[in-house]
């Protein structure tokens, strides 16, 4: 019997779930899976709007309709660290979005709230030429 | 505010201030490089506002860019990939009062990242430290050592 567990999933912004630990790694219910990754489960393989990727052998499942939650983030391109004594797992953003800016140049877009509170996304000017300054209030 | 620090795994930044020049058609028209809007820390840096402001005023002008835009900034080492991974952990941990776990992934993520400053340095205030302390000015002295290496142009280039 599995037991379940409350995960805590840092990707763009936490949410709690829950899941199960088997051989320290994290598993999610099916149906949680597009919550946290923003990719869902289909037949067809982990799939966002018209986009499928296979699982193959990539990924593993077990009896309670359950998937391992790295190795679906790792599908996507997306790094994560598990850590079963916290129940935390942290994921990182996509390595093909970085990629695609540091050798193709594309900037990637991105949302974050701006000192009020509000979302702000950088195709908020889309269509102007911007300056993207990463500093901090030290 | 980027208080998980996305913009440092999404475009690969690892000191601020960093700035990204973005075109009009979603274009990195130049990559990250340490810019100031002041001249506050001219004295340590060596780096001057106004070279930058040129700059871009000649990029937003003319369409001129400088010739270190060109530069090709290296990806992130995984080993960098997971030192953002245990920041976030340690942040999150850190927001919940759990300081000693907080604590343990911040350790973690400098030994992984020694010479990054958006995460040995932006822990310092995060663990009760000054980040214009002592603490600050051995990583600093670390880093120029090493050849002052971070994602980004380096001062030595043609913009300079």
């Amino acid at each position: 019997m599995t037991m379940t567990n409350e995960i805590t999933v840092l990707s763009n912004n936490p949410i709690v779930t829950t899941g199960s630990w088997v051989n320290d790694e994290p598993y999610l219910a099916a149906k949680d899976v597009k919550e946290v990754l923003g990719w869902e489960l289909k037949t067809e393989g982990l799939c966002r709007g018209d986009s499928c990727i296979p699982l193959g052998d990539n990924v593993d499942s077990n009896a309670s309709d359950s998937y391992n939650l790295s190795q679906l983030a790792n599908l996507i391109g997306r790094p994560s660290l598990a850590e079963k004594n916290l129940g935390i797992v942290a994921i990182g953003q996509s390595h093909n979005k970085r990629s695609d800016a540091l050798t193709k140049r594309i900037a990637p877009d991105f949302t974050l709230p701006d000192i009020s509170g509000a979302d702000r996304a950088l195709s908020d000017w889309a269509g102007k030429k911007r300056l993207l300054v990463a500093f901090s209030s030290w | 505010m980027d208080k998980d620090h996305l913009l440092t795994e999404l475009y690969a930044i690892s000191n601020v201030p960093s700035v990204i020049w973005i075109d009009e058609n979603n274009m990195i028209a130049r990559p990250a490089a340490s810019e100031f809007g002041t001249d506050t820390f001219t004295e340590i840096t060596g780096i001057s506002r106004e070279t930058h402001m040129q700059q871009v005023r000649d990029w937003v002008r003319k369409g001129v860019l400088p010739d270190d835009a060109s530069y090709s900034v290296p990806d992130l080492s995984e080993e960098e990939v997971q030192a953002r991974l245990h920041f976030r952990i340690a942040a999150h941990l850190r927001r919940e009062g759990r300081e000693e776990e907080a604590g343990a992934h911040f350790d973690r993520a400098a030994e992984l990242a020694p010479l990054d400053f958006t995460i040995v340095r932006a822990s310092m205030p995060l663990r009760g430290g000054d980040p214009f302390g002592e603490e600050f000015f051995e990583l600093y002295q670390k880093y120029l050592d090493a050849g002052a290496p971070f994602h980004g142009i380096p001062r030595a280039s043609s913009s300079n």
